[in-house]
């Protein structure tokens, strides 16, 4: 079994008295794009927070790599080396594409109060590699051009962008994207893909992602899992999607 | 905004005048411009929680009682050299706005608000109280040599060198690590825990910080007014820091700056109307925070943007 990164077994959460996720079962391949599908509702995003500590489920165990994660605490997450994005955005309007980015280095970035009130010296030098991180990130994921705009002057696209920017700035081992392509147009959707793609090759990341969006999944997603009323109905080839009768009920019989 | 190299000049010039004005100027306006100096420096400090982390502090002057009252009792009950007598104060102050903090994570907003609120309340009633705090009357504060010398000049400076180091640290602090932390932890908690941010730790961090800024102001003013008293530390004067954030500009380092110069000038300004001074000070008050919601310091930047030629937006100029 150790042949998955991420390996989630009999997962339940419950919110009073309803059931958010019940026994799921989610396996994901270390270097693959792993898809979470389902219909609104499914507990996908509970899935999701509960890797990241947000949500504690009722039962169940959630492994990275063989250790615990339900054995750290939320903010000790990034620094094991799992990035999301959120479905609503988690950026900080008032400050700059660059300086978003750089506050999701948190993690990553060495320092903190001792160094800017009596190490000067290495504060600057420190932010100078987050700064120049923080910028390899833009370039690869396009931004450069918008690096000192303020993140409430973009629009919903590259806001959309930014938050993914952000989250592969730590260089993350396991990539989680709640709903990346929601929103987005035909043109961005082709260029997320192509980012993720180019990023899956020049890095040993593995992405889970949630999507609705069935020709995106199918042509990025090497596996995919499909949850139903917090349950796992489904798993295996993303080509599921179209052929288990199941699956095309709960998930694309909904879809508008 | 403006570049990084405009602002660097800016401030020096705006700390060579602050260092040589004095060399001309008389007893009094020294003595308003280093209140003026104190307040910021104890403003720049409370910004830390209100601007950055977005946590409203209403119990700033408890921490400015704290420095002033114990540098007041160490130096003249127990006899301290004053440098340790403001150590003591900072200590004590880092301890408290720990103890503060701690909840931060169980309280909404507003009942952290009150927490801070009824905290600075406590302590002005604790002073009054006690007899080593010399009661309803207060401490006098024995003239040092500091405010003897060449007209009390070396006071001021060392008024201005505390300030320029403090409001510098603030800057640092603002502008990297820390700062961006608790900037996103005051946008979205559940974000920073995400990108590795530890809540508690940073939101008492932002509470220890203020309050050793808070404490070092209230040392200096003990030393500044030359007595401690508790009328000057009433809840009145943590809505007074509070206001002067807000008013200024939370968030950004020169509001609070110039949010204190309104809070210590309209008073000194007003003073010849008697006992409407109080009445003209709140009305101002609330003209100011109405009009200029921004504070004063965005106000400033979109005159300045009004009056300059508008650069034509990339995608017309096409």
């Amino acid at each position: 079994m150790t042949d998955h990164l991420l390996e989630i077994q009999g997962l339940s959460v419950q919110f009073g008295g309803v059931t958010a996720l019940s026994g799921v079962d989610l396996l994901v391949r270390p270097q693959s794009v792993h898809g979470l599908i389902g219909p609104n509702g499914a507990g996908k995003t509970t899935l999701l927070n509960c890797i990241t500590r947000l949500v504690r489920p009722t039962a169940g165990s959630i492994r990275l790599a063989g250790a615990d994660l339900l054995a750290a605490p939320p903010h000790a997450i990034a620094g094991m080396g799992i990035a999301r994005t959120f479905q609503n955005f988690g950026l900080i309007g008032e400050l700059s594409v660059l300086e978003n980015v750089m506050a999701g280095m948190h993690a990553r970035h060495p320092g903190g109060l001792l160094e800017e009130m009596l190490l000067l010296g290495r504060r600057n030098r420190h932010e100078r590699q987050a700064r120049a991180r923080a910028l390899e990130s833009l370039a690869f994921t396009g931004l450069s051009d918008v690096a000192d705009r303020l993140v409430a002057s973009l629009p919903y696209g590259m806001r959309k962008a930014v938050e993914l920017a952000r989250a592969i700035a730590i260089d993350p081992r396991l990539l989680l994207l709640d709903e990346p392509t929601a929103g987005l147009n035909e043109a961005e959707m082709e260029r997320l893909r192509r980012t993720l793609r180019e990023l899956q090759r020049s890095t040993d990341v593995t992405i889970l992602l949630i999507t609705h969006h069935v020709e995106f999944l199918l042509g990025i997603a090497d596996a995919v899992t499909v949850l139903d009323l917090g349950r796992r109905i489904a798993f295996g080839d993303p080509s599921l999607v179209k052929t288990d009768p199941q699956v095309v009920a709960a998930y694309i019989g909904t879809e508008a | 905004m403006p570049g990084k190299t405009s602002g660097w000049a800016f401030a020096l010039i705006a700390v060579a005048a602050l260092a040589i004005a004095p060399l001309w100027l008389g007893t009094y306006p020294r003595y308003v411009i280093s209140v003026w100096l104190i307040f910021a420096l104890s403003a720049v400090g409370l910004n830390i929680p209100i601007g950055l982390a977005s946590i409203y502090s209403f119990g700033h002057g408890g921490f400015m009682l704290i420095g002033a009252y114990a540098t007041g009792v160490a130096t003249i009950s127990w006899g301290w050299p004053l440098l340790p007598a403001m150590l003591l104060a900072v200590v004590i102050a880092i301890a408290v706005g720990a103890l503060i903090g701690l909840p931060s994570l169980r309280l909404t907003g507003f009942s952290l608000a009150i927490v801070t609120f009824a905290f600075g309340y406590m302590l002005f009633h604790v002073v009054k109280a006690f007899d080593l705090t010399g009661g309803p009357q207060g401490l006098f504060m024995p003239e040092t040599a500091l405010a003897r010398a060449w007209g009390g000049r070396p006071l001021y400076y060392m008024v201005l060198a505390i300030f320029v180091v403090g409001v510098f640290w603030a800057h640092s602090i603002a502008t990297g690590k820390t700062g961006r932390a608790l900037r996103t932890l005051g946008t979205n908690e559940i974000v920073a825990q995400s990108l590795g941010i530890n809540l508690l730790r940073a939101k008492m961090l932002s509470f220890m910080l203020s309050g050793v800024y808070g404490a070092v102001a209230g040392s200096l003013l003990a030393l500044v007014t030359t007595y401690v008293a508790p009328e000057t530390y009433t809840p009145e004067l943590s809505i007074n820091m509070f206001a002067a954030v807000m008013i200024g500009g939370s968030g950004t380092l020169v509001g609070p700056i110039l949010g204190a110069l309104f809070i210590v000038l309209i008073p000194e300004l007003t003073q010849s109307a008697q006992n409407l001074s109080e009445i003209i000070y709140a009305l101002i008050f609330c003209l100011v925070a109405t009009l200029f919601p921004s504070g004063l310091l965005g106000m400033a930047k979109s005159a300045i943007r009004r009056l300059r030629p508008q650069p034509v937006p990339a995608a017309v100029r096409e």
